[in-house]
């Protein structure tokens, strides 16, 4: 099968598990369409073919019992939300179904090295639609999960859609507001968690999942879009979660006491989309932001005897990168004394431990808004305890 | 029935039916029986494995005590029975056609495996009892679940 021009190993599922033994129906495949449910294992991408696919829901895997173990096929089972049991493939006995159909593997493993560099600055992407006919997309890191309820479950309370979900009542904040709803069937949302506080934004349809670098192109004037970007040769609309979300999130959220003025962050960044999408997030936080677009810009800031109570930082930046902004910074500047967070995408261990040796006192993916914040936290925690 | 019998030299069975014998197991290793429900088949597995099902909570491994002991498949759609064992910390259910009586029976009359038993169940049986009209087969749980033995039986 060919799936965004890579040819993608099919593997048909039901033999595998020794259902319906025989050939794979081909003609039924040209002639109906079938499911395929594509799987990465290590460096390998199969096709496996199924005849359908209900939902997805998160699960504790339980071990098999001792006279299942045998079955290399299946890592464990589960007891789903509805009671039933399920059984969990073992990604890694697929993977091993596709070694021995895989010839081209091999060719593919011997031009990785030109190609690493720019799949790093890749974002990975949800692709979807709400309201509308342009795609829009959300960096895929930010979304806790994708989920389709029942719209039967929805209630309204409060004056906002709500449904109960894990043991508590998650509210669904529509990308389009007052848009037809119909009665039945199921409504795919976006479930996104600020703390153990879920929010769900309502989507009219899941597009796909794209990996691809992402330029913005045009910023945005309308309220909850950060930017359009081509991706695959088309328009798309970065949406601003913290738009639609954040009254949601800002409405659990522990202020910092008020006797204490704001604590003062220095977001260091040379992608407006990090500084749009970050900023907003950290003011909802209770901090109060400056945002310079380089480092030299941060280091003018400094030199106009400017104060911040952290630094957040970008690593990859063109003329003076983090590192060096760290370095600098460290060497018995006027903000030598300011903990200095890191940001990149590409989180090896090398890096992290060059920017440890650069002065940061922490190392943060990019999109890892939980552990940046938690970062934030900490730093301001260790920050109160010394003064 | 009989609970004035139970002392020292008596013992407690939990009865079942399928395909009309009768067979028994010690009280003691019975955590309970239940009417198996929602059961989850499991590819790739013995035929022995019924499938999989939630009691309570927790998975239960179903075993067919039909396709353990050899005999004929149930028709489809006929009411089971299963009764829960717990072993090594994993739950198991033996799926029987029906559950009977529990009973009391005297050590005394207690006698061991007739010699001319069909092999297949000489290999799970602990037991005989001799009761009015039918022979009671005690099955030896441990052995039953012996999974070094399952696919052998079909």
């Amino acid at each position: 099968m060919r799936l965004r021009d890579k040819l993608l190993p099919l593997l048909d599922f039901a033999p595998l598990l020794g259902l319906r033994n025989g050939e794979t129906d081909v003609s039924r495949m040209t002639h109906e369409g079938m499911t395929a449910v594509v799987v990465q294992v290590g460096t390998k991408h199969a096709g496996v073919l199924v005849d359908n696919v209900f939902r997805t829901e998160e699960i504790v895997v339980k071990p098999l019992s001792s006279v299942l173990r045998h079955i290399s096929m299946f890592s464990g089972n589960t007891i789903l939300g509805d009671g039933s049991v399920i059984m969990i493939v073992d990604p890694n006995a697929l993977g091993t179904a596709v070694g021995s159909i895989d010839t081209h593997a091999a060719l593919a493993q011997a031009v990785p090295q030109e190609t690493s560099d720019a799949e790093q600055n890749r974002t990975a992407l949800l692709l979807f639609r709400a309201g509308s006919k342009t795609l829009k997309a959300v960096p895929l890191s930010l979304i806790t999960r994708l989920e389709e309820i029942a719209l039967d479950t929805i209630e309204h309370c409060n004056g906002q859609d709500v449904v109960q979900y894990r043991g508590s009542l998650m509210p669904l904040i529509p990308v389009q507001a007052n848009r037809a709803q119909p009665q039945s069937g199921f409504q795919p949302v976006l479930v996104f968690t600020d703390g153990a506080h879920p929010a769900g934004l309502v989507i009219d349809e899941i597009v796909d999942i794209v990996e691809e670098p992402l330029v913005i192109d045009l910023q945005a004037e309308a309220p909850g879009v950060i930017g359009a970007a081509i991706i695959r040769d088309k328009a798309v609309e970065i949406v601003d979660v913290s738009h639609y979300l954040g009254s949601v999130f800002d409405a659990h959220r522990t202020m910092p006491p008020e006797s204490e003025r704001a604590l003062r962050v220095l977001l260091v960044d040379d992608s407006q989309f990090f500084r749009n999408m970050l900023a907003p997030l950290l003011r909802a936080s209770g901090y109060e932001v400056a945002l310079a677009a380089s480092a030299e810009e941060a280091l003018a800031l400094k030199d106009k005897g400017e104060r911040f109570d952290l630094i957040v930082s970008d690593i990859d930046m063109p003329g003076m990168d983090g590192l060096d902004l760290a370095k600098n910074l460290k060497a018995g500047s006027s903000w030598a004394e300011i903990p200095l967070i890191a940001l990149s995408s590409h989180a090896n261990p090398q890096l992290v431990e060059k920017s440890r040796a650069a002065g940061f006192e922490s190392f943060v993916g990019k999109f890892d808004r939980q552990t940046l914040m938690h970062a934030l936290q900490d730093c301001f925690k260790g920050w109160g305890a010394a003064a | 029935m009989n609970r004035g019998m139970h002392d020292g030299q008596s013992q407690g069975f939990v009865t079942v039916f399928t395909a009309g014998q009768l067979f028994a197991l010690k009280l003691e290793r019975v955590r309970d029986v239940f009417v198996p429900q929602a059961l989850s088949t499991v590819p790739l597995a013995p035929p022995e494995v019924a499938g999989l099902l939630n009691l309570r909570g927790r998975i239960v491994t179903a075993l067919d005590l039909r396709r353990r002991l050899g005999l004929p498949p149930r028709e489809d759609g006929k009411p089971t029975v299963a009764v829960g064992i717990e072993e090594r910390g994993e739950l198991y259910g033996l799926i029987a056609d029906k559950v009977g009586d529990v009973m009391w029976l005297p050590a005394s009359q207690y006698e061991t495996v007739p010699t001319n038993l069909d092999p297949r169940w000489a290999q799970v049986c602990a037991g005989v009892y001799r009761l009015d009209g039918q022979i009671l087969m005690v099955l030896d749980v441990d052995k039953i679940l012996d999974f070094s033995q399952f696919g052998a039986a079909a």
